[in-house]
């Protein structure tokens, strides 16, 4: 966990340098009221302070680390599916990678095959109702015209 | 007077068939969410925003405010049938809710938290009906330099009491406001921050980011498995009507119990930063403090189920006075309330009772007619509530993801935006890990953009000098509030580490 805040901090730091120089870019003062930079910039500054605190906060922590194997698994494959989710629908729809994506975090976080295709089909008319037909949302269609 | 015949024509507005079914479906849906473990108030006002599309604005406020304290009913279930708390606000409602079901009392402790939540709730919209308008009226002649002073007390007690560390509350909450300054400049028209994307030209969606940070999050920490650890079956509980009404020692035991539960919710939940959680927490260690039989507690004591029942549902009414009046939300989950008012073109704040009296006057009603709905929803369809605590992770997971990325491409028909909640969902469980808290990111997300333009403009009122905010009495008196959130939190985590750096 040490290590794991130690990072972040450093990233803080980073991040906070980034706002500055970029704040100043923008216009710290315009015509002697603050510019679009002059709130950036303070911002920056106060996460650079802050940011150095986290870092000297973090020299008391153990050295636990900050995911298990399978917190790790997990939080990489949602997050992947999620991206997947966007990607495939520009081939297959919003609403069938919907589908897909219920079906395909049921059956890896433990669902039997019957679940799997149940929930599948259920997600995909459901909020066909639901978003289409109910909220007027129209989801992009993908080559099968869904 | 004015204010009863402005309430009675709140009424008029809040049993409209369409109010009262969306009064209903949310506070029915917030108690389903409220008793699922680790799926809290924000997180079901976050992602059923979105059913919320195409319905008019006094209607979908009326849905989601019920969301909210149908959620902070809801809580109490999972605490006292499997020892794990719906939400935060519900974990004191485990230390006797708990130990009352295994001692075969789990009907009279959710009964007694249902009545204890009823009676929390509505003596709370009772003082808030009152309360509001005048403190809108008195705060009407504020100026920008008190509204930045009033948003940075709003920020700075939530980023200093809210987490483990005030330096990761403070970071979270800075992070927040530079995402709300990317996006074209108000005053100049420059671009901000947005890498050429036309998408973010018109800055960050709040909700976005909100359903990304409450509730991917919060369904990847449920797919680890790290909240779910039930240890009582749901079939070891015998649940109806009769069973559910506590004794009258129940009644004499819980009574004061419950009314100065109340009014310390209330007031806590007035506080920027407290809400229930703090409210349930304190009600219940004052309970125990002031009890005859403080040794009963922790052990199955009734009394220990009104107390923090009470408190966390008085606050979460609370919560809307410093929302509605001020135009500040104190709480995750009213900082995600206002930006859907704010979505609806309702700008809370002291202008909103005078100019929305049909929305405000319609939304306290319904909290009126909420509360009743509540007690006699439980009350009789509590056996079928409870079934919600069967539903498998896996499958509530992958639903509740699915209707999330839904959702939030509802907001602006754009895949941007389902990309950027993916993203901030990722980046909210490694917060969530790391310990730095969503709330005070989403608040200033929310807050950011008013809060720089009242600074902006107080220093345009001021050519620039920045002594405008320290010679105005109010505005220096709030600062020095504000200062104070910020700096006693720091200097209590410099001194702990102290000693532990001297071992």
């Amino acid at each position: 966990m040490k290590r794991a805040n130690q990072i972040a901090a450093v990233l803080i730091l980073l991040l906070s340098l980034y706002i500055c120089i970029t704040g100043i870019g923008l216009g710290y003062l315009d015509r002697n009221v603050p510019g679009p930079g002059f709130t950036p910039f303070w911002i920056g500054l106060l996460l650079g302070v802050f940011g150095l605190g986290v870092l000297w906060e973090s020299r008391n922590l153990t050295g636990e680390s900050l995911f298990t194997p399978r917190v790790l698994k997990v939080w990489l494959v949602l997050t992947l599916l999620g991206m997947a989710t966007i990607a495939a629908s520009y081939v297959l729809g919003l609403l069938i990678s919907l589908a897909l994506l219920a079906g395909c975090t049921i059956r890896y976080l433990g669902g039997t095959w019957k679940q799997t295709a149940i929930t599948t089909i259920a997600v995909g008319i459901s909020f066909y109702f639901l978003f289409v037909k109910f909220l007027m949302v129209w989801f992009p269609k993908g080559f099968l015209g869904i | 007077m004015e204010t009863l015949s402005l309430l009675l024509s709140g009424f008029a507005v809040a049993t409209q068939p369409q109010n009262l079914f969306a009064c209903m479906t949310g506070v029915i849906a917030g108690v389903l969410i409220g008793a699922l473990p680790g799926l809290g108030p924000s997180t079901g006002v976050a992602v059923l925003l979105p059913l919320t599309f195409g319905v008019n604005p006094v209607t979908a406020i009326v849905m989601l405010a019920g969301i909210y304290y149908g959620a902070m009913y809801g809580g109490a279930i999972a605490s006292i049938l499997i020892n794990t708390p719906g939400d935060a606000a519900a974990v004191m409602t485990c230390m006797d809710g708990y130990p009352l079901a295994q001692k075969g009392r789990a009907g009279p402790a959710l009964g007694m938290s249902c009545f204890a939540s009823f009676i929390g709730g509505t003596i709370s919209v009772i003082v808030f009906t009152f309360l509001a308008p005048a403190l809108a009226e008195a705060t009407l002649w504020f100026g920008p330099p008190e509204y930045f002073a009033l948003m940075v007390m709003g920020l700075s007690t939530v980023s200093g009491l809210t987490g483990k560390s005030p330096f990761k509350g403070m970071v979270a909450m800075l992070v927040g406001l530079f995402l709300s300054c990317v996006g074209t400049d108000l005053v100049t028209g420059l671009p901000r921050f947005c890498f050429g994307r036309m998408e973010l030209y018109s800055g960050i969606e709040f909700i976005t980011v909100a359903l990304g940070l409450f509730g991917i999050a919060e369904l990847i920490n449920l797919a680890a498995g790290a909240d779910a650890q039930p240890q009582l079956k749901r079939e070891d509980v015998k649940l109806n009507l009769r069973s559910l009404l506590p004794n009258r020692q129940d009644w004499a035991v819980s009574w004061p119990h419950i009314l100065r539960s109340t009014g310390i919710g209330f007031f806590i939940g007035m506080l920027p930063g407290a809400g229930g959680t703090i409210a349930s927490f304190i009600s219940y260690s004052t309970a125990k403090r002031v009890s005859k039989h403080p040794e009963r507690f922790g052990e199955g004591a009734i009394e220990g189920v009104a107390a923090p029942e009470s408190a966390n549902n008085a606050a979460s009414v609370g919560a809307f006075v410093p929302l509605l009046a001020l135009g500040v939300p104190g709480s995750a989950t009213t900082a995600v309330l206002m930006g859907a008012l704010m979505m609806y073109n309702l700008r809370p704040g002291p202008l909103i009772f005078t100019r929305d009296p049909e929305f405000v006057w319609g939304l306290i009603s319904s909290m009126y007619i909420g509360n009743v709905m509540l007690i006699l929803l439980l009350l009789l369809f509590i056996p079928l509530f409870v079934r919600v605590l069967d539903i498998p992770n896996h499958t509530l997971v992958a639903w509740v993801l699915a209707f999330i990325l839904a959702g939030s491409f509802g907001l602006n028909m754009s895949m941007f935006e389902v990309g950027i909640t993916v993203v901030f969902g990722a980046i909210g469980y490694l917060m969530k890990r790391l310990d730095y808290p969503a709330a005070p990111l989403v608040l200033a997300l929310v807050l950011g953009n008013m809060l720089e333009n009242s600074l902006r403009q107080s220093l345009l009122l001021s050519r620039g000098n920045i002594s405008i905010f320290f010679t105005r009495p109010l505005s220096l008196t709030i600062l020095l509030i504000s200062a104070a959130a910020i700096l006693v939190p720091i200097a209590r985590s410099v001194l702990r580490a102290k000693p532990a750096l001297e071992q």
